[in-house]
């Protein structure tokens, strides 16, 4: 079923529309959308449409308010807030539509450099940080802002990692482990029939990864195709809460919102376009026994730094994980990207 | 006029109650009978509704599959090959007090039907509603409308539905199967803190004895015709 739906978008035609991010950047626009099209209601259009006044001309992105359980609507008469949920799903469409003619789901590579230039005008900070990064990771590859970045951004990564890998059991590994998240949805009482079809289509995709099935273009054509593409990241974004519920007393503790993990997952992580948080990658890399390391560049006066955060799978650095390469993305303030480390 | 329009919305109604007929045991000529021999009322509509998903039931596990719907959609989509396996799902075991099914061809427009549950003023009532599935279902919620009047705070005269869960609360884990559990026990435990009809929750809070006296009566005015009318001009 998913050859078919990707019928069509593995000739060489529809390959040429494959968009480059030059677009994007010339417009110094950053549209790091994430907080934008959080799913929010009335208090966070309003913040949504404040975007606009708050990026300086110069192209840096300020820092958004963060998501959070906002109260303010509780006192709006229901009547005005029913309007103003069909609204903000209207705008949230605009916004989402006119993010996908500047930027593809996932971009191509291009060089460190490009990033450089966006910020040729801006902050000094980001520059030199830039330039630290690029000591040892020379190319990047941008993902939409729409929300879902860092689940995109992981997972093809991921797929990326074991297309390219000349381990056999890597990519064993990868399809055991994604076999073994099945009976974790279930354990925590996820309905089969709400899971199992992006389940078959990850399996599928992970598959033709690891046996040599994908190349460079196909592999970006999928993660392009809005359907396809989306059924992968909800298929990591039910794992991310699968493992979240599973292990729910050991997360509990850290969740920011007066509700249980329930209704956390159900809000921050099952829906669509709802960015992810730290929590989030750890349940994800663990689920999955992916290791990730993420790049942390903020706009902060550490001169010179960017923090890497490792994620890894168990606590310890275990045999098995130390030959395994970790994923490495990139964060700046509400936004994922990809980064390739020079080999 | 009035009655043409009446009439259809019946029709309407009447052909979506027999779908599950056709689309168990493909009986399409018995449903045109009845609707030659003139509408039947309504409680044999359901009654014959639940008849045929206890055949379902009893149809065993070939049902399950889905795999015999031949309604006129894109079998390559895979919102439709959700929206199945949720007809399939509902359709042997349907949650209480609730049964749904396609309205006639189109996979993504439903309709449903929920009792009353005893013990709430409602009871004995036979509401209607429309479900329409967008189509890139499960990412989005369905929309659910009321098409029987109601007394309740959180339902308005056009059927719209005040649930957390029909908007920004939605996630593609939740089925059509668990939004109408919710949607069935509003009914018993309405939420007046949080109320699309304003007037209606304040006497929900205040003088909750008229509130359920006046559901009762709307229960029962509306349970004569079960149809939304409300759309029609006085």
């Amino acid at each position: 079923m998913g050859n078919d739906l990707l019928q069509g978008y593995h000739s060489s035609d529809k390959l040429a529309t494959v968009q480059t991010t030059r677009n994007m950047q010339s417009e110094s626009n950053p549209s790091m959308g994430d907080t934008a099209t959080t799913r929010e209601d009335g208090e966070q259009v309003r913040s949504a449409e404040s975007v606009d006044s708050q990026r300086t001309p110069d192209g840096i992105e300020t820092q958004l308010p963060e998501t959070s359980g906002s109260n303010g609507s509780q006192t709006l008469p229901k009547e005005y807030e029913e309007a103003t949920f069909e609204k903000n799903a209207e705008f949230m469409e605009n916004i989402r539509k006119e993010t996908a003619e500047k930027s593809p789901l996932v971009c191509l590579s291009e060089s460190i450099d490009m990033l450089y230039e966006e910020y040729r005008h801006g902050s000094e900070v980001y520059r030199q940080k830039i330039m630290k990064l690029k000591e040892k990771h020379g190319k990047i590859r941008r993902c939409r802002g729409d929300g879902n970045c860092f689940y995109r951004a992981f997972g093809f990564a991921w797929f990326e990692q074991l297309m390219n890998s000349k381990d056999q059991n890597l990519g064993q590994n990868a399809l055991t482990a994604l076999a073994s998240t099945k009976p974790l949805l279930d354990s925590v009482g996820y309905q089969s029939l709400v899971y199992e079809d992006f389940y078959e289509v990850f399996e599928q995709q992970l598959k033709s990864a690891a046996e040599g099935g994908l190349d460079d273009d196909r592999l970006l054509s999928i993660f392009q195709t809005d359907e396809i593409s989306n059924q992968l990241v909800l298929y990591l974004r039910f794992v991310t809460a699968g493992y979240l519920k599973k292990h729910r007393e050991s997360y509990e503790p850290f969740l920011e919102f007066d509700f249980g993990m329930d209704q956390f997952c159900n809000k921050y992580v099952e829906a669509m376009d709802v960015e992810a948080d730290h929590i989030h990658v750890i349940a994800l890399t663990k689920a999955l026994k992916v290791p990730v390391e993420i790049a942390y560049m903020s706009g902060s006066n550490a001169m010179e730094q960017v923090n890497f955060h490792e994620f890894y799978p168990e606590t310890e650095p275990t045999k098995e994980y130390d030959s395994l390469k970790p994923l490495v993305l990139l964060y700046r303030p509400g936004h994922y990207d990809i980064l390739y480390r020079d080999e | 006029m009035y009655g043409c329009y009446a009439e259809n919305v019946y029709k309407e109604y009447c052909t979506g109650f027999q779908f599950p007929f056709q689309f168990v045991l493909n009986k399409t000529e018995d449903s045109k009978q009845t609707l030659k021999q003139g509408l039947p009322n309504p409680s044999a509509l359901l009654s014959s509704f639940n008849m045929s998903t206890s055949t379902r039931r009893a149809a065993g596990s070939s049902s399950s599959s889905g795999k015999h719907v031949t309604a006129n959609f894109n079998p390559t989509s895979s919102s439709a090959k959700r929206i199945q396996k949720e007809l399939a799902e509902i359709s042997l075991d349907p949650p209480c007090n609730c049964s749904a099914g396609p309205k006639g061809d189109n996979l993504y427009e439903w309709v449903s039907t929920i009792t009353g549950p005893a013990g709430s003023p409602y009871d004995g009532g036979i509401f209607f509603l429309d479900i329409t599935f967008p189509q890139d279902y499960p990412f989005k919620p369905p929309k659910i409308v009321y098409r029987t009047r109601i007394y309740h705070c959180n339902i308005n005269s056009s059927g719209q539905i005040c649930l957390d869960i029909l908007k920004d609360n939605w996630s593609p884990a939740l089925t059509i199967s668990k939004v109408l559990l919710s949607i069935c026990s509003l009914l018993t435990d309405a939420n007046p803190h949080d109320p699309l009809v304003g007037s209606i929750a304040h006497q929900y809070l205040h003088n909750r004895e008229e509130h359920d006296r006046v559901a009762k009566e709307w229960t029962k005015r509306y349970e004569a015709t079960r149809l939304d009318l409300s759309a029609i001009p006085q």
